[in-house]
């Protein structure tokens, strides 16, 4: 076995975590290893041909389009998450553990089947981000005392994906056997559908989202709702791509984009009545993440287009908004609408990530989310009116818990913060900088159509 | 080791069996800290042993072993995080046995909800024993493994449902995971006795006892009155 090429995006994140736990007493040489490594993975995986298939625990491990594209996206935005966190003081495992968990992923998407294997089995794949989710608990729980209710919530559900994940692989491989078997087809797409709603926190199992975002450090709820989920929906994409037997059939499809819709709709309906920011986000994570769902179950390239521009700009609205929660957490105790009152005299930039975020996550203009959100409602709106009425339902109503967030930070203040409330001069650049993307990328989207077409291309299941 | 197996290669199937659903059941009803802990140990050990006297045809027993001793290994991990939790107990129940007299020596069957929760786990059983019966896994040889190995599936896995739907702390949470995941093994490792496969099952095992641990530890710093 040769360590290199596809093999480095396993092998390095790993090492990496090894040293932070080495050099756990010097925190900043720690934050920086975590933050040099996978973006430089990311520039690797992105610029340098590592499309050699190695062997691998009798597997092998190959990078294809459509994964090099989203390793490199969920290791920047892990990068980005890892740079933010920085200066809030996360505790010395938080670094080794996210590291792990990248190399994880990274192993989740790229180890496949030898090619002798009568199906594309993804044991492998469901092992390790079993794995990778329960050491997710570490960096959620954060080690606050007592906060345990959202992060058991987490750890029960994704625990419980894996049997039916596995069970799914085992049908799978039996179906592969007497393909023609009607029970086995109809129990092989039930089992991958149970699965990935658990995984994918799909209503009912979606309660997690709401406790974890509510009790959890909110750049590790960004962690959790951007590079698990995210490592998740691409593996969904691959078994769609893969197995013929799944991605081909139009229930499977049908179950997505219903899924989809109910998760809009749950968005619709509960992120206006939030009075914290902890749950609107969660809310409105859902909802994008039902709209991300519906997109895929449109089959088609431009649907797939926009559920992958939806994936990127998700990371950047739930990172913009969560940076600014980490500071009024901080600072004032709380991001219940009743603690923000006057946040914008105190903590302005912070105040205007969480509004930008916010606004982004609901999918208006000029902001990133905007870019997805537009490609998929053109999609919808030329057969589907009930389903882009719920689309722009939940857009509005993530908006309006925005606006009301929005209404008690301008309340009048009778002291202006101190210096030690106020924001440090780095935490106000790195929100500005997040701010400039966003707006960048709602304003000049066409940056992103170079990668997002290659990845459209490399899922042949659209469109069969 | 040999001497070992041959012993329990003896040992009646459905003995073993029985025991090891009957300890599934206690894990639900059961609230002392320290019973639970020497329970799961036990329903692991019961485990390997059935996997070993149920003779499954091109099950080699050497994965039963490893399984037995991966469930075994997590008993202190979450062992010492009980016991730094105080086995569970409230910090204000502490301070008010700190005052008065000790406690009594089998307080714990009196221990709230025993009786809803002897209720559940026989019920969780009988839909497990009825499920089981109606459609036992078909791949496994001979029959009579394939009999018990499904109603030791359904068992574990129902009994482990069962603690994550009636509980909050961590230790039961944890306890139920891992019932659900012993119960789903039972079944799965025969069907794919890959060393890899079951390699990763343990490491995944062994992560859930370290998260529930950590979790045992936070919960336990909870703030008074947050019970």
């Amino acid at each position: 076995m040769t360590i290199g090429g596809s093999m480095l995006l396993i092998i390095v994140p790993l090492m990496a975590a090894a040293l932070t736990v080495l050099l756990r007493r010097s925190g900043t040489v720690s934050a920086l290893l975590a933050i040099i490594v996978p973006l430089g993975l990311a520039v690797i995986a992105l610029r340098f041909p590592l499309d050699e298939p190695q062997a691998i625990l009798g597997r092998i491990v190959v990078l294809e389009t459509g994964d090099r594209i989203a390793i490199a996206f969920l290791f920047m935005t892990a990068s980005a998450i890892f740079l933010s966190v920085w200066r809030s003081s996360p505790g010395w495992a938080y670094y080794p553990v996210g590291l792990a968990i990248l190399s994880l992923l990274a192993g989740a998407l790229i180890i496949r089947p030898p090619l002798n294997e009568v199906y594309p089995s993804f044991v492998y794949s469901a092992l390790f981000i079993a794995i990778a989710s329960v050491l997710c608990v570490f960096p959620l729980q954060g080690g606050a005392p007592g906060r345990t209710s959202g992060v058991t919530r987490f750890i029960i559900v994704m625990s419980l994906a894996l049997p039916a994940l596995l069970l799914a692989d085992w049908a799978l491989g039996r179906l592969t056997q007497s393909p023609d078997s009607p029970d086995l087809t109809q129990a092989t797409i039930l089992l991958v559908a149970v699965s990935f709603t658990l995984l994918l926190a799909i209503f009912p199992f979606h309660t997690w989202v709401p406790a974890v975002s509510r009790e959890a450090p909110p750049l590790s709820t960004a962690f959790a709702l951007n590079i698990l989920l995210g490592a998740v929906v691409i593996l969904l994409l691959d078994v769609l791509n893969g197995v013929r037997l799944v991605g081909g059939d139009p229930r499977m499809l049908e179950l997505l984009r219903g899924a989809g819709l109910i998760m809009v709709g749950l968005g619709a309906v509960l992120a206006w009545t939030q009075i914290d920011l902890g749950r609107l986000l969660a809310y409105g994570a859902l909802a994008d993440m039902g709209a991300i769902l519906f997109a895929i179950g449109l089959a088609s390239p431009a649907g797939l287009a926009a559920a992958f521009i939806m994936l990127i700009v998700r990371a950047l609205s739930t990172g913009l908004m969560a940076m600014g929660m980490m500071l009024a957490r901080e600072r004032y105790g709380g991001d219940s609408f009743a603690k923000l009152r006057g946040l914008i005299w105190r903590l302005p930039w912070a105040s205007l990530a969480i509004i930008a975020g916010g606004l982004s996550l609901a999918g208006l203009p000029p902001l990133a989310g905007f870019a997805g959100r537009w490609g998929l409602l053109q999609e919808t709106s030329h057969f589907d009116l009930r389903a882009t009425i719920l689309l722009l339902a939940s857009s509005v109503s993530v908006s309006i818990g925005v606006l009301r967030g929005l209404r008690e930070m301008l309340q009048p203040i009778d002291e202006p913060a101190n210096d030690k409330q106020r924001e440090r001069r780095g935490e106000a650049i790195l929100i500005v900088a997040a701010l400039a993307v966003c707006l960048f990328i709602g304003l000049f989207p066409g940056v992103l159509a170079p990668s997002v077409r290659q990845f459209v291309a490399a899922y042949t299941f659209v469109g069969r | 080791m040999t001497d070992l197996v041959s012993v329990l290669s003896g040992l009646p199937a459905t003995t073993v069996l029985i025991a090891l659903v009957a300890t599934a059941g206690l894990l639900v009803i059961v609230a002392d800290w320290r019973l639970l802990n020497l329970l799961l140990g036990v329903q692991f050990l019961l485990i390997g042993a059935l996997l070993i006297v149920s003779q499954i045809e091109g099950f080699p027993i050497e994965l039963a072993i490893v399984k037995a001793l991966v469930g075994v290994m997590t008993v202190p991990v979450l062992y010492i995080s009980s016991r730094r939790a105080r086995w569970g107990r409230d910090p204000d129940e502490e301070d008010e046995e700190d005052l008065g007299e000790p406690r009594p020596r089998f307080v714990w069957l009196r221990a709230p909800g025993l009786a809803l929760r002897a209720i559940v786990a026989l019920l969780g059983m009988a839909v497990a024993l009825s499920l089981a019966l109606r459609s036992p896994i078909q791949f496994l040889t001979p029959p009579a493994a394939a009999r018990d190995i499904t109603i030791a599936a359904f068992a574990l896995i129902s009994q482990g449902l069962m603690n994550l739907a009636l509980n909050e702390n961590p230790l039961k949470v944890g306890l139920g995971l891992l019932s659900v995941t012993a119960g789903f093994e039972v079944f799965y490792t025969p069907a794919e006795p890959t060393l890899v496969v079951v390699a990763l099952l343990g490491i995944f095992n062994l992560l859930i006892a370290l998260a529930m641990s950590y979790l045992i530890a936070a919960w336990a710093a909870r703030p008074r009155g947050a019970a």
